[in-house]
């Protein structure tokens, strides 16, 4: 991956990305009855996290200009990251997300390094993570 | 900072009325209000500060609907400015 695109409340932050991480997941529940012999799962509620790894900027416009005001706001809002910052289609589709941030390192490194931060955006929509191609 | 929102409900508009009106609500109440179908977010025009906001280029002007919250976070971002919304100069 050398190009993914990351947007976030609308302003995109991919010239300070450098890491993205889509979990999409369903609970697993137990449904083993009396007499089975083998564990049966069923899907129970889905989940949706995206964590973006950034190059900390404290700039207007920039990384933290634009995460810090979202770690106290409870309003959700999108998050999209494709593959590459090509036009979404089958081939590069958007990862959607509505969410919220919920965990912010807005400062991080050590001596003589670049400030790495992260932001974890937890699913705050009715609809979870989706995948449109166009 | 208020909102401008359409009553949508026989109840918001006999409240409001009918035409557009500008409510000073919380993040909380916004979403009550929307949710149960009493009131919408009327586009208000912005215009874009910053080189990297994806609904519009730097200096142009756009028509958005946004939360009390959403639209907080913009601006304190520094990434969009509400259109006549600059304090007037003082002079001398």
């Amino acid at each position: 991956m050398t190009d993914a695109l990351v947007i976030v409340n609308g302003v995109t932050l991919s010239d300070h990305g450098n890491s993205v991480q889509v979990e999409d997941n369903r609970d697993p529940v137990d449904i083993t009855a009396f007499g089975a012999v083998v564990k049966q799962w069923a899907k129970g509620l889905g989940d949706g996290k995206i964590t973006i790894g950034f190059f900390q900027d404290f700039a207007a416009g920039k990384v933290h200009a634009t995460l810090q005001p979202l770690i106290s706001s409870s309003t959700g809002i999108v998050v999209e990251v494709r593959p590459t910052s090509a036009a979404r289609s089958a081939t590069n589709p958007a990862i959607l997300m509505t969410g919220s941030l919920f965990n912010y390192s807005g400062l991080n490194g050590n001596i003589g390094e670049a400030s790495t931060i992260t932001a974890e955006f937890l699913n705050t929509g009715s609809g979870g993570i989706t995948y449109p191609t166009s | 900072m208020g909102n401008l929102y359409a009553p949508t409900s026989e109840r918001a508009k006999a409240l409001h009325g009918e035409k557009p009106v500008e409510l000073d609500l919380t993040a909380i109440e916004e979403a009550d209000q929307i949710g149960a179908g009493h009131l919408e977010i009327v586009p208000r025009t912005y215009r874009v500060l910053s080189n990297n906001f994806a609904a519009g280029e730097q200096g142009s002007d756009v028509d958005l609907a946004m939360p009390v919250e959403q639209e907080a976070a913009l601006i304190q971002g520094g990434h969009i400015e509400r259109v006549g919304a600059k304090p007037a100069k003082k002079k001398g």
